[in-house]
């Protein structure tokens, strides 16, 4: 199509008669002198005019009966299973209550068995403890056997005057 | 804009109305089945998927809001359950014509052919058989057609929906629709232009 031709779809919309009277004759008086505009045109309406042609089959006379039978049975398995969701959601579940609030118990006593095994565990930080209180006793009786090796150095000493004290 | 008034009778059918579905089912019954058929090409499979559409606009009632024109509505249903068809059915495609039903839905006898047909004055054989031979050429040009640009082909030309409404039914732009549209089009005019010929035009 060349840049001053009309756009394709003026095209196709003057075959489908969609075009006003103004448009059609602008499009008519371009084909006139443009070869390529009228040879598209022929070639268009001969599609056009070929799928005219093809008419489709009548639709079946039970159509709508058949449509209404499985509208029906739709509707039925609707409601079927519209049944069993309500019954899951309220006597199916309130059913199981006692059986949850049971489960959830037992779950809770699990947890605090566990956790308090856990704490039982923690060995290696009282050992710890214990090391070092044994140390604590050591360093305690190496200060007294200091202490008493003291008094005995002063005890040994020569008294001092009282004026040097104060 | 003229208000839809198949909108207003689907919000009816909401609100429990059966009278009103069946107005709209003897309205567009016609319309949808022949679209079927010419996208799907078998007469039982197009009735088949025109029951499911109608069935799924049937349930969608309680939730339906006039977002757009019915048709659209009912279109883009249509188009997407003939898509996955021809997706999921393409390798039995041969099989309609193997039983001896033509893909118009009529056997191949003489006795069973279009309404228009019957009204020519006592067609000869010779004549039936070009006339077949010209609408299987038809049939196969349009199933040559990708599926996209095959559907807006049938809209454009049998439901006579503008751009845009065939935009809205297979959900993309108005100048993706005419692109597909051109070439659609550029492809039967390839294929049909001896048709032309032999008829005179």
């Amino acid at each position: 199509m060349k840049t001053n031709c009309p756009t394709e779809d003026m095209l196709l919309d003057y075959i489908a008669g969609r075009l006003n009277r103004t448009q059609a004759s602008l499009f008519e008086a371009h084909a006139e002198h443009c070869a390529h505009c009228a040879a598209l045109r022929t070639s268009q309406a001969a599609v056009w005019q070929s799928l005219d042609e093809w008419k489709p089959a009548p639709v079946s006379a039970g159509f709508n009966r058949e449509l209404w039978r499985r509208i029906d049975a739709d509707a039925r398995q609707s409601s079927w299973t519209r049944e069993l969701a309500a019954a899951l959601q309220f006597s199916f579940w309130k059913r199981l209550a006692p059986l949850a609030v049971a489960v959830a118990l037992i779950a809770t006593g699990f947890v605090f068995d566990h956790a308090g095994k856990q704490a039982g565990t923690i060995q290696p930080e009282s050992a710890a403890s214990i090391v070092i209180t044994a140390s604590e006793a050591d360093q305690l009786d190496r200060a007294l056997d200091d202490i008493q090796l003291l008094d005995e150095v002063d005890a040994s000493a020569p008294a001092q005057p009282a004026s040097s004290v104060m | 804009m003229s208000p839809d008034l198949d909108a207003q009778l689907m919000l009816r059918v909401r609100e429990g109305d059966d009278e009103s579905f069946r107005v709209l089912l003897d309205k567009h019954r016609n319309p949808l089945v022949h679209f079927l058929q010419r996208m799907v090409q078998d007469a039982g499979a197009s009735e088949e998927l025109a029951q499911e559409v109608f069935l799924r606009i049937y349930r969608a009632r309680t939730s339906y809001e006039p977002s757009a024109k019915f048709t659209t509505w009912m279109f883009r249903i249509a188009s997407h359950l003939a898509l996955n068809w021809m997706r999921d059915e393409r390798h039995e495609r041969s099989a309609v014509r193997l039983d001896g039903v033509r893909l118009d839905g009529a056997t191949e006898r003489g006795d069973d052919l279009p309404a228009r047909q019957l009204k020519d004055k006592r067609p000869s054989v010779e004549h039936n058989l070009v006339y077949e031979t010209r609408l299987q050429e038809i049939r196969d040009s349009i199933a040559s057609l990708p599926a996209k640009q095959r559907a807006a082909v049938l809209m454009h030309k049998y439901e006579e929906m503008e751009y845009s409404q065939i935009a809205q039914v297979l959900e993309c732009s108005e100048s993706a629709v005419k692109s597909l549209l051109f070439r659609a089009y550029e492809t039967l005019r390839a294929r049909l232009a001896h048709l032309a010929i032999g008829a005179g035009i």
